[in-house]
């Protein structure tokens, strides 16, 4: 190597340090910003929701025509920085539970893990927080046909899962529920299951 | 004033930060996604197979389309070479396990963090229906072990490899932006409960006791005519809210991290969330404790002899 090229490469190495060190400092700021604006977002979008409040046009237009543009909904996938922190908020939903009913006898999804129970938990809730929120709108028919076939595969896992014997099985999506304070100061004590749906599949 | 507010938030110069944390990221967040996909190893079949609770086409319908699935990519890859789709699911079952024992050894330390990222995001867009807090918090924590130099301590790399350890400097702002993303949804978390009342009124907690409980063999009926529920919804927000605040006070520190491991433990053992309570205690430990653990004095390096003759 020649000794231009011998004094050459420190300087290209440290230029190409500096560089890297600006670029890093450029991103992160980026990157914060980014996360903010999203977790603004997302406040803005529950508190709507919750309260039914009206959208503000101008907030909506920079989010949904500006802000979640197909490169940034990337860069919020792949970077783990476009989704809300916000869990259990702004409240705490009733927890769904999916049974399985046939001959009189009491069915329900079998897991051999508690982290597999854990997540089907996750899946009734998602299921019947489904159902809930279907019921304001009327027009949904694509999606009420999606779920009527997910709630079928569902109800076939469990009929296969529980080696059932009778030709077939009622499978119902719930939603369990417990006294407010309220409620429960009053006397209301009794939990209560609310049958938001119910499926039934024969051989 | 400016002064008192800069010794307040004082943080140790970028030399004296213990770049242990990178380590504590690294190893931490690779066992514990480890731990997590084998702990639904045992059922794996029903959530991930041909014949699971919801069967693979129809989770792919409803599927980030951003990110493919691994049915997506089984059915990108059967039009080229015939083949099965337990066995492109084989395939994931042993590469991610594989890529995560490569991050927490630190061989391979960034393909293997790239990889490792990759492969949950698909894993994850295959299950949505399934997924909850701890599948994007490891997303996260994989994400910063793809971009920070996480590899440079105690790994094989170093070890085998002879890498080079990055400035003092990079690593302090490579921390900086970590733990502003930790406090950014800790800030947002605490916000967005305080905007429901049922956190405000203690309505929350008590929901959590009696639907999502996990300890069934406590019962927690009794706590309707005290004001626990109330005071421990109304420390859930401010332990959220004002963490960006605290956790940056030197003085607080150590009480305002303690008290958020406390919170993270509870949940654990109330509501069964393992998995995702250790990852969050893991970006806590990663964020504002490790980095602030002081080194041991470093150990004078004996004298040469041509030294020692001259003293």
């Amino acid at each position: 190597m020649s000794t231009g090229w011998r004094l050459k490469l420190p300087a290209i190495f440290f230029y190409f340090m500096k560089t890297r060190a600006v670029i890093f400092s450029i991103w992160s700021r980026f990157h914060i910003v980014f996360i903010v604006l999203t977790s603004v977002f997302f406040a803005y979008d529950k508190l709507y929701r919750f309260y039914k409040v009206k959208e503000n046009a101008p907030v909506q237009y920079f989010y949904n025509n500006l802000f979640f543009n197909t490169p940034f909904r990337y860069y919020g996938k792949l970077t783990a920085a476009g989704s809300p922190y916000g869990y259990f908020a702004p409240n705490i939903r009733a927890s769904g539970l999916i049974i399985g009913e046939s001959g009189g006898k009491k069915y329900t999804a079998l897991f051999n893990g508690f982290e597999a129970a854990m997540r089907f938990s996750v899946l009734s809730a998602r299921v019947t927080n489904n159902l809930i929120d279907s019921r304001d709108s009327t027009d949904h028919k694509l999606e009420d046909r999606f779920m009527d076939l997910l709630f079928k595969s569902i109800a076939v896992k469990i009929y296969n899962q529980n080696k059932c014997t009778q030709d077939s099985l009622f499978v119902s999506y719930n939603i369990v529920g417990f006294p407010t304070l309220k409620e429960y100061t009053a006397g209301n004590r009794q939990p209560y299951l609310i049958k938001l749906k119910e499926v039934k599949i024969s051989k | 004033m400016k002064t008192f507010i800069k010794n307040i938030f004082k943080q140790p110069v970028a030399t004296t930060q213990n770049p242990l944390w990178m380590v504590c990221l690294r190893c931490g967040i690779a066992l514990i996604s480890f731990a997590h996909f084998m702990a639904l190893q045992p059922d794996f079949d029903n959530i991930f197979s041909a014949h699971a609770f919801v069967s693979p086409d129809i989770a792919n319908a409803t599927r980030d389309f951003l990110l493919p699935s691994i049915y997506s990519i089984y059915k990108s890859i059967q039009g080229i070479i015939p083949i099965s789709y337990e066995a492109v699911l084989l395939f994931f079952r042993i590469l991610y396990p594989l890529t995560l024992l490569f991050l927490l050894a630190g061989l391979f330390t960034r393909p293997a963090a790239i990889l490792s990222l990759a492969l949950h995001l698909v894993i994850t867009n295959s299950m949505e229906y399934y997924s909850y807090g701890v599948d994007l918090f490891t997303s996260i924590a994989l994400f910063y072990c793809c971009v920070f130099p996480i590899g440079s301590l105690f790994s094989l790399d170093v070890l085998w490899f002879k890498k080079v350890s990055p400035s003092a400097d990079r690593i302090s702002k490579c921390l900086k932006l970590f733990q502003t993303h930790v406090c950014i949804m800790y800030f947002f978390s605490g916000l967005e409960k305080l905007m429901g009342y049922n956190w405000r009124n203690g309505e929350s907690i008590w929901r959590m006791l009696h639907g999502y409980n996990a300890t069934e063999s406590v019962n927690f009926d009794f706590l309707y005519n005290t004001p626990i529920p109330l005071l421990i919804g109304w420390a859930t927000v401010m332990l959220e809210l004002l963490y960006p605040l605290f956790i940056n006070i030197q003085q607080t520190r150590k009480w305002w991290l303690a008290g958020i491991v406390i919170f993270h433990v509870s949940i654990a053992f109330f509501m069964g969330l393992y998995f995702f309570s250790s990852v969050m205690i893991i970006l806590n430990l990663t964020a504002y404790y490790m980095p602030f653990i002081e080194e041991n004095k470093p150990v004078l390096a004996p004298k040469s002899l041509p030294q020692l003759i001259e003293a």
